[in-house]
């Protein structure tokens, strides 16, 4: 009887094991958005810059294959957006419906456009699309004007400096600038007038 | 030997060879499975929390009291190209263009947790998305110039004077400016602030902690 004693120990392990890596096998959730290790995914464009296009590259020949994403709030894309533009708040761009919806626009091809009330502001979604994998993305250089109750757009140059930073620093070391000193307001203080015990009434 | 015993050492038998080859069937699946993409970084989930927070921007004026104070903690860092960086920077900023920010070189400037690293470049778009590339890899302590040299022009090196209708503090921010300004060499021939590169940092490889060191 001995025998079967250790083959039943045997076969209740082998069961086990098989238990365990089934349950390992069901339990296992796959990471809905993962970034991958490919640092030239991002690199790239960076080095080149092609990733950003102006109000004036957009013909009517390009537009045609573009789709936009407004990525400012709501209440903003309700004031006024580009025609045909959809509205996916950046927080909101990894919900699963936003982000299926950005997946079939690379499946058919298009090239995704992103824009908000100024480059800056949509930079951080095209570094998450981009570092997502996602093909495809640009950037519109453009600021967003809302002036008279109509919406209208701009180009807005990226990383412009506003003047020659060595020139100006050179004529302000040479002492041709002056320096002007200026003094505040000075501020007088009232003294408040302390309430004396028994003013006198009737 | 009774027959039952015979009987159930077949049934034994027969049982182990299931198992054993249920076994083998799922030792074939795991060599199957596919390739598992392993996250590198941060959580995409993470990132977007982080470039939705304004935590990152540090203004001109605090910069500029840390540069005069001359804090050791301070690492400033130029992202601009380096025919820009060379024409003018901050003193005592250190050039790693956009394209290098994940290089090796780079890395231990920016991977590591003795300084405080300001990012600048013109306006803040290009240090704007340095800090979003360091953000990814999960460097700590970076921080972002708000508007860039351009704001650094139009508030420290030149700034606007307060009308009487401001406020006491307006006064202020305008005074520190114009000494601030004189620091960086406004209307001064001769004292100009000294530009020295700062030392480089060097990371020390973390030791890992072998099992069973010795100990009473």
């Amino acid at each position: 009887m001995k025998e079967l004693e250790r083959t039943k120990r045997i076969s209740f392990s082998a069961v086990i094991i098989i238990l365990v890596v089934l349950i390992g096998l069901l339990s296992f959730k796959k990471a809905a958005n993962v970034f991958k290790n490919d640092k030239t995914l991002t690199l790239n464009p960076i080095v080149s810059q092609d990733y950003i296009i102006s109000k004036s590259s957009i013909d009517t020949a390009s537009v045609s294959n573009m789709a936009f994403i407004d990525v400012r709030s709501p209440f903003e894309y309700s004031k006024g957006h580009i025609k045909n533009a959809k509205n996916i708040y950046t927080p909101d761009l990894l919900d699963p419906k936003n982000k299926e919806y950005i997946l079939d626009l690379e499946k058919e091809n298009k090239t995704i456009v992103l824009y908000g009330a100024e480059p800056g502001e949509a930079s951080g979604a095209w570094m998450l699309l981009t570092q997502l994998g996602i093909k495809n993305v640009k950037l519109l250089s453009i600021k967003t004007n809302y002036i008279h109750n109509t919406f209208s757009i701009s180009d807005f140059p990226i990383e412009k400096a506003q003047l020659d930073y060595a020139a100006y620093m050179k004529k302000a070391t040479s002492g041709k600038i002056e320096v002007k000193k200026v003094t505040p307001k000075r501020v007088i203080k009232l003294a408040k007038k302390k309430k004396k015990v028994a003013e006198g009434g009737c | 030997m009774s027959n039952t015993y015979k009987v159930k050492k077949i049934i034994i038998k027969t049982e182990y060879k299931v198992l054993a080859g249920i076994l083998i069937l799922l030792a074939a699946g795991l060599v199957l499975l596919p390739k598992y993409q392993k996250n590198v970084g941060i959580k995409p989930e993470n990132f977007l929390v982080n470039i939705m927070s304004t935590e990152r921007y540090v203004t001109t004026d605090q910069v500029a009291d840390k540069i005069i104070k001359q804090d050791p903690n301070l690492l400033l860092i130029d992202v601009r190209k380096k025919e820009a960086f060379d024409a003018f920077s901050l003193p005592n900023a250190i050039n790693i263009p956009l394209a290098k920010v994940l290089s090796s070189d780079s890395e231990s400037y920016l991977n590591q947790d003795a300084f405080d690293v300001v990012l600048y470049s013109n306006d803040n778009f290009y240090a704007d998305q340095a800090w979003q590339l360091c953000n990814r890899m999960g460097y700590k302590n970076i921080y972002v110039l708000k508007g860039g040299l351009n704001e650094w022009f139009n508030t420290i090196i030149n700034p606007k004077e307060p009308t009487e209708t401001d406020s006491e503090l307006a006064f202020k921010d305008y005074n520190f400016r114009k000494a601030a300004a004189m620091y960086f060499g406004v209307g001064n021939k001769t004292n100009t602030a000294p530009k020295v590169k700062p030392k480089r940092v060097i990371k020390l490889a973390k030791k890992k902690k072998k099992v069973a060191e010795g100990g009473c």
